[in-house]
């Protein structure tokens, strides 16, 4: 192909440059390699992840709970705004391919604010906070890095043709989550927050399902398969490392990595608000 | 009616704009209001402009529904003026507790 040759940005060629393109395999196989590697050993591992452990475990404190549920709130959000930057990047087939996938999304975007904001709901429940406008300023609520790794490189995967985000999403991470919450919804003692888990079971398999129906219909060159192996690869590590980070954070004893400290090694107590001048002139 | 000491501490938890209708809810005694589920959308409007963070998602295993705590809920004065009501894009689907229900 020649250097300028204007065919060089269908191929994907110079992206594919570092993908094992390997041979064309049909989408129902395909899918099944991925369902195989991401899914089924889900099944296996997430009765062993520490998190579900500890919220099995009688001990588990309640500042404990306050950090979990403040750390999912704020990364579901994010989740819902990630799919609002997707729907910008639609462009349909001549036989209307993809509407179908671009109505799942705006559905997708509904569910993922109403899971946010049913930790929320548990928090207030709970009486951890007086109200819902405190948490946007807590420090205990604000992303931890690798949740905003995470969050920055979906929201790069915008601009990737959608069987290979929806495969991303969907199937490396959402597709396994689903064990997650089913455990976590049954062992968590306290039952306000078994039922925030328990609850978005049905909706995450629903998700899963959309990545099904995407990678089968649409995942079917060899090129976009190789795309996805390697997009599905870096998106399950982020979403391991996002997991530990978040059980770090919740076991950590000193409060948390995001405390302000004084140059003596004290601890800053630190106000809710805290640099955030809310707009007193507003009527309503 | 003029707010208490208690009521401004309240109301120094509800977000600016919507600190108005809190203080209709604070003086103006109205039945607070319950959801008509064969209307409501649940399009969760009324959750967001709550001054008093009445409205709640309840989680269930088959469903997540939207629900009024009626302890919480001060009717702000009114359907007129309760910005849960405002904002509904589904008339009818929030209305006042009937009077014979909280013994007026």
């Amino acid at each position: 192909m020649g250097k300028f040759s204007t065919f060089k940005q269908w191929t994907l060629d110079d992206q594919t440059a570092p993908f094992d393109a390997g041979r064309t395999l049909s989408s129902k196989q395909f899918l099944d390699e991925l369902k195989e590697k991401y899914v089924e050993p889900a099944r296996r591992y997430m009765r062993e992840d520490p998190m579900v452990l500890l919220l099995a475990n009688e001990d588990v404190t309640d500042e404990q709970y306050f950090k979990l549920l403040a750390q999912r709130w704020n990364f579901e959000r994010s989740v819902g705004a990630i799919h609002a930057t997707w729907l910008l990047n639609y462009t349909l087939g001549l036989h209307g391919e993809l509407q179908e996938v671009e109505n799942m999304e705006v559905r997708q975007i509904y569910e993922e604010y109403k899971h946010a904001r049913l930790h929320e709901d548990a928090i207030l429940k709970k009486g951890y906070l007086d109200t819902r406008w405190e948490l946007h300023s807590h420090p205990m609520a604000q992303l931890l890095p690798e949740g905003m790794a995470f969050h920055t490189f979906l929201q790069r995967l915008g601009n990737m043709p959608v069987p290979v985000r929806a495969a991303a999403n969907h199937i490396a991470t959402e597709a396994p989550l689903v064990y997650w919450f089913d455990l976590a919804g049954r062992l968590t003692r306290d039952e306000t927050i078994a039922g925030v888990f328990e609850a978005q079971v049905i909706e995450e398999t629903e998700h899963g399902h959309i990545g099904e129906y995407v990678v089968e219909r649409y995942c079917n060159t060899a090129d976009l398969q190789a795309m996805t192996r390697y997009i599905c690869e870096h998106v399950a590590e982020l979403v391991r490392r996002h997991r530990e980070s978040i059980y770090a954070f919740v076991t950590a004893e000193d409060a948390d990595r995001l405390v302000v400290r004084a140059k003596d090694g004290t601890i800053k107590p630190m106000k809710h608000g805290a640099g955030i001048k809310p707009r007193r002139d507003l009527g309503f | 009616m003029e707010t208490t000491p208690a009521d401004e501490q309240l109301l120094s938890h509800v977000p600016p704009h919507l600190r108005d209708a809190a203080r209709l809810g604070l003086t103006e005694m109205h039945p607070p209001f319950v959801m008509d589920k064969s209307k409501c959308i649940e399009c969760g409007l009324c959750r967001e402009v709550c001054p008093f963070t009445a409205v709640f998602l309840v989680p269930t295993r088959w469903k997540i529904a939207f629900e009024i705590e009626l302890e919480r809920c001060r009717g702000c004065g009114g359907p007129s003026k309760a910005p849960c009501v405002r904002y509904c894009p589904s008339p009818g689907a929030l209305v006042p507790v009937p009077d014979s229900l909280v013994g007026a």
